[in-house]
């Protein structure tokens, strides 16, 4: 079930009011039962996998919290079993299809008939934190197998995060908040922006970007240079649309999520951009992978090698293709040359007097992040490595005359719907550099008189109701990070 | 407790204000075909005005005016024809438009009767995309307009099997809501019930003329089809359902340029009827139209075809129906107004129309008082379709015996048509614009003057020497020239 379909609209209101009705303390049941209605829905196949999979981890725990000698040995096979099942499902056509190819010369010569079961990647990444947290003692094991099923298949996480951690959630589950009406309205008022990213940019934006990516002419220059552009905002108006309806629905539930974005486009370097980026992913690589690995303790060449594993195991988490692959590997490589030119690029800024804290340095410095970050995109959106190429190639050709003579029209978005686009774009800007500032436009929003308070949200609603891209005339693609 | 209610009474308050917006956002926009069609259907239905409910495919939506109807015959009639619709979506249509109007008579045409599947996005059974995607597109004009009720779910349910088109109809904002872009005045308009509709009582006329129909061969006599189609049977549930509630049912096959399998559909179309007892009209057997003139295209008729097509069902409706005649009655004014609108919109195309074909078309109605010369060697003379529009209007074949050239008077008032070719002249001619004198000089030179006026000549005018046909419009009662217009037939293309 899509956060974006009808049946979603039905079972939401339904979860909600009787969320509202059950004992504080007998909630945490009645949110595992809808959690498992819910992921029913992708499968009975998938459902009894998670079901395995929550069982496996919840006997490790328990076994790990009675035998500290073998928690190691627990540890490794309970990572082993739900890392295989993690595997089996998502990397072993891939790599069977790299055999096939080598032995074969045909890539399908060997693949299976399986089936990625809907947010194992984001559930298994769960389990596996809330392991290794038992194993160095940050956390009790939990002792209500509901309690740690619910952990994992929280419904408004399991598809595609946040990715949280066990002592964040379950001690809510234990110590449930009130369901008051300031919670229940910010909630709402959170799907509402998420679900305006999603509907009206995101979706706008794939309309062009589809295209462009399916043209054979006619793409050369701005056209492809704005279909970069445009991925880059699509995947930021997709995912993090998603995360907000995700925190939304979590906090309407009377669960507080951690955030997944901190306006991540006016990063001023890489590793700001990671740490703005899918944080609940970031972090989870820090802690449970780069830290682990040695971190930055060991050396700078160590420092290099860890975060190049780091990056190669992120992209691959993504997708099991050389595209994933290569998108990882490039953003651990933008870091490694970046940490190694520090000192260079700080020779450069005293030689030229350049005041680093300056408006100009940080906006040049965060146009530069955004342009790696944009070409970067290109590898994790493409087909194929040579369609990531020739976009790239394509839309380094100067011909800015097709900004204006309405080559740009020519998409998929005539010029109402591609001004509309832009529009979200710089709304969605807007919001984030007031972030930035520390002033969360939502709840600015939701201090003032009950008028303009009421003016503003019917408003958001109408304009996500019309403009959004839903409904029998679009064919509306589901969030993009579901398929991880 | 006190704060409690208060945020009850503000969800409360909130929902009712975002649930009105929602409704005037679907007001606004949707799409207004269907609206347009039909407000006047529910304006007269609420006043009990409407006779005669003609129900079809888009064959009755061109075939069938009931301002000629009323202009004519005084009888009050509704036309409820769908573009695309098959017999099972015109059932829907009488089943909806029965719970606002009980018509004395319905008039169902039986065009694509031989259908013989049920859901119009059954694919399997139908396996033309673009049809079966034309088909659900043209049902919204059908639907649309009807609000959410047993009928209209039931309609849905029967007529589309995949759940998310039923979807579409049931609740359209979900196919409406990205006509942001396109909306309007009028679409806000509609949300005070002001917005623009169709004046011809749910018909609409066509003008072009169909110069080359297609000529199918003839099936054999009496064939019918093999098997019993889906058509037929909604075709007997619609009988069924008049009789049931005491409305007298005629069948209709309306004339078209038919396909032989048309023929062999029509004649079984005639069986169901006789088999149910109700009369039946099969006007592809009769001369009602001129073929080479009354169509638009090879499905749809124009407006001088549809103007016939009325007067022989208003003729036949006369002869076998105790409707009453409404003109003269003051409740009726607004049938009178719209009547007075389409004929007013006829002089306007007889007068400012620049296709030649469209022009003369109209203009053999009869309405005006007509001049055609076509000078010698005219491509007129080679064009045999333009011939045949100008032989309906003379009533005559001189114009194929000449290369020109060529006069034609058509005097409405005195009912007479004279015409003369070569060095022939006229003289005399006793015309409402007066006695007309006609005379070739030269190529460039031919005079056309009154007795009382031999200083005016109609038929000369230096600026348009060129152009070598001319015509003139008339008024027929007063003689005052309307129009004179002028056309070169260079090309076949008829510019003026």
């Amino acid at each position: 079930m899509s956060f974006i379909s009808f049946a979603f609209m039905i079972f939401l209101p339904i979860a909600v009011a009787i969320n509202f009705l059950v004992p504080k303390k007998f909630r945490y049941i009645w949110l595992f039962v809808v959690s498992m209605a819910f992921y029913y829905t992708a499968g009975i196949g998938a459902m009894v996998l998670l079901l395995i999979s929550i069982a496996s981890v919840y006997e490790s725990g328990i076994m790990m919290g009675r035998n500290k000698s073998k928690s190691k040995l627990i540890l490794i096979c309970s990572l082993v079993f739900n890392i295989g099942i993690l595997f089996v499902s998502k990397y072993l056509n891939f790599v069977l299809g790299m055999v096939g190819s080598i032995a074969y010369g045909e890539s399908d010569a060997m693949r299976l008939n399986l089936i990625l079961p809907l947010g194992l990647s984001f559930y298994i990444l769960k389990s596996v934190g809330y392991l290794i947290d038992v194993y160095r003692g940050d956390i009790e094991p939990e002792k209500n197998i509901i309690k740690l099923a619910l952990f994992v298949s929280f419904f408004p996480q399991i598809l595609a995060g946040p990715i949280e951690r066990a002592g964040n959630m379950i001690k809510q589950f234990e110590n449930p908040v009130p369901l008051d009406f300031d919670r229940f309205r910010n909630g709402l008022f959170q799907m509402l922006w998420g679900y305006f990213l999603k509907l009206v940019i995101a979706e706008r934006l794939a309309i062009y970007v589809d295209s462009v990516l399916s043209a054979e002419t006619g793409t050369v220059g701005a056209v492809s240079f704005m279909a970069i552009m445009f991925y880059t905002f699509q995947i930021y108006a997709d995912f993090a649309g998603y995360s907000h309806i995700s925190i939304g629905v979590s906090r309407i539930l009377g669960i507080d999520v951690m955030k997944n974005f901190e306006s991540p486009y006016l990063a001023r370097s890489i590793a700001e951009f990671w740490r703005r980026w899918h944080i609940s992913l970031s972090s989870w690589f820090r802690d449970y992978l780069y830290i682990p690995l040695g971190g930055n303790r060991k050396g700078e060449v160590r420092r290099y090698i860890n975060v190049l594993i780091v990056f190669t195991v992120s992209g691959i988490w993504h997708g099991a293709g050389f595209n994933f692959l290569v998108w990882g590997l490039l953003h651990g490589i933008y870091q490694v040359i970046g940490r190694i030119l520090t000192p260079m690029r700080d020779k450069v800024a005293a030689m030229f007097n350049v005041g680093r804290s300056s408006f100009s340095h940080r906006v040049i410095k965060t146009v530069g992040t955004f342009i790696l970050v944009s070409y970067a995109w290109v590898f994790f959106r493409a087909d194929s490595m040579t369609q990531a190429l020739t976009l790239i190639k394509r839309s380094i050709a100067f011909t800015p005359w097709k900004f204006v003579d309405g080559s740009l029209y020519a998409f998929g978005l005539n010029r109402a719907n591609f001004l509309l686009a832009s529009f979200g774009i710089v709304l969605m800007t807007v919001v984030d550099i007031f972030n930035c500032s520390g002033i969360v436009i939502r709840e600015k929003i939701l201090s003032q008189g009950m008028w303009l308070r009421w003016i503003i949200i019917l408003t958001g609603i109408l304009f996500t109701v019309i403009c959004g891209m839903w409904g029998p005339g679009y064919n509306v693609a589901d969030f993009i990070y579901k398929q991880f | 407790m006190k704060t409690k209610i208060n945020i009850t009474l503000k969800i409360i308050f909130f929902v009712l204000i975002l649930g009105f917006l929602l409704y005037a956002s679907t007001i606004v926009l949707r799409r207004k075909d269907s609206l347009y069609k039909y407000a006047d259907f529910f304006k007269l239905a609420k006043e009990d005005q409407i006779d005669v409910l003609f129900l079809g495919s888009s064959h009755v939506i061109n075939a069938v005016n009931p301002a000629v109807l009323y202009d004519e015959y005084g009888y009050t009639s509704y036309n409820m024809g769908g573009h695309g619709s098959l017999l099972q979506a015109t059932y829907w249509e009488l089943m909806e438009s029965l719970e606002y109007t009980t018509p004395k008579w319905v008039v169902v045409d039986a065009y694509m009767i031989e259908k013989d599947y049920r859901y119009l996005d059954d694919r399997d059974a139908n396996p033309d995309d673009n049809e079966v995607n034309t088909s659900i597109e043209q049902l919204h004009l059908n639907m649309d307009v009807w609000p959410l009720n047993k009928t209209k779910i039931a309609a849905v349910k029967d007529l589309i099997l995949d759940k998310d088109i039923q979807r579409e109809f049931l609740v359209d904002f979900s196919v409406y809501h990205n006509r942001w872009e396109y909306i309007t005045e009028d679409d806000f308009k509609s949300v005070v019930g002001s917005e623009s509709r169709n004046e011809l009582f749910g018909a609409e006329m066509r003008y072009d003329v169909e110069t080359a129909p297609p000529i199918c061969a003839a099936p054999e006599k009496g064939e019918t089809l093999e098997n019993q189609t889906v058509g037929e049977e909604y075709l007997a549930a619609i009988i069924e359902e008049c009789k049931k509630r005491n409305i007298n049912v005629l069948v209709t096959y309306l004339p078209f340029a038919p396909e032989t399998k048309d023929i062999v559909a029509a004649t079984s179309a005639g069986q169901i009827a006789k088999s149910c007892g109700v009369p039946y009209l099969n006007m592809l057997n009769d001369d009602v139209i001129d073929i080479y003139k009354d169509l638009n295209d090879h499905g749809h008729l124009n407006a001088v075809g549809a103007s016939k097509v009325t007067c022989t069902i208003g003729e036949w409706l006369s002869k076998n129906s105790k409707l009453e005649d409404h003109r003269n009655d003051s409740n009726y004014a607004y049938w009178e107004e719209l009547s007075s609108k389409y004929v007013d919109s006829l002089e306007d195309i007889a007068l400012n129309e620049s296709n030649l074909f469209t022009k003369l078309n109209i203009l053999s109605l009869g309405d005006y008082g007509v001049i055609l010369y076509c000078n010698n060697g005219s491509q007129v003379f080679t064009d045999k379709p333009l011939k045949h529009v100008i032989s309906a209007i003379s009533d005559s074949k001189s114009i194929n015996m000449t290369m020109g050239p060529y006069i034609m008077i058509y005097d409405p008032a005195s009912a007479k048509v004279y015409e003369a070719s070569g060095t022939a002249t006229l003289d005399g001619i006793p015309t409402a614009m007066g006695e007309l004198n006609y005379q070739p000089v030269e190529q460039k030179f031919r005079r056309l003057y009154t007795s009382d006026d031999e200083e005016t000549n109609y038929l000369y005018s230096d600026e348009h020497a060129d152009e070598d046909i001319q015509l003139i419009i008339y008024d027929k009662e007063t003689g005052e020239v309307l129009k004179q217009d002028y056309f070169t037939s260079k090309g076949g293309k008829y510019d003026n």
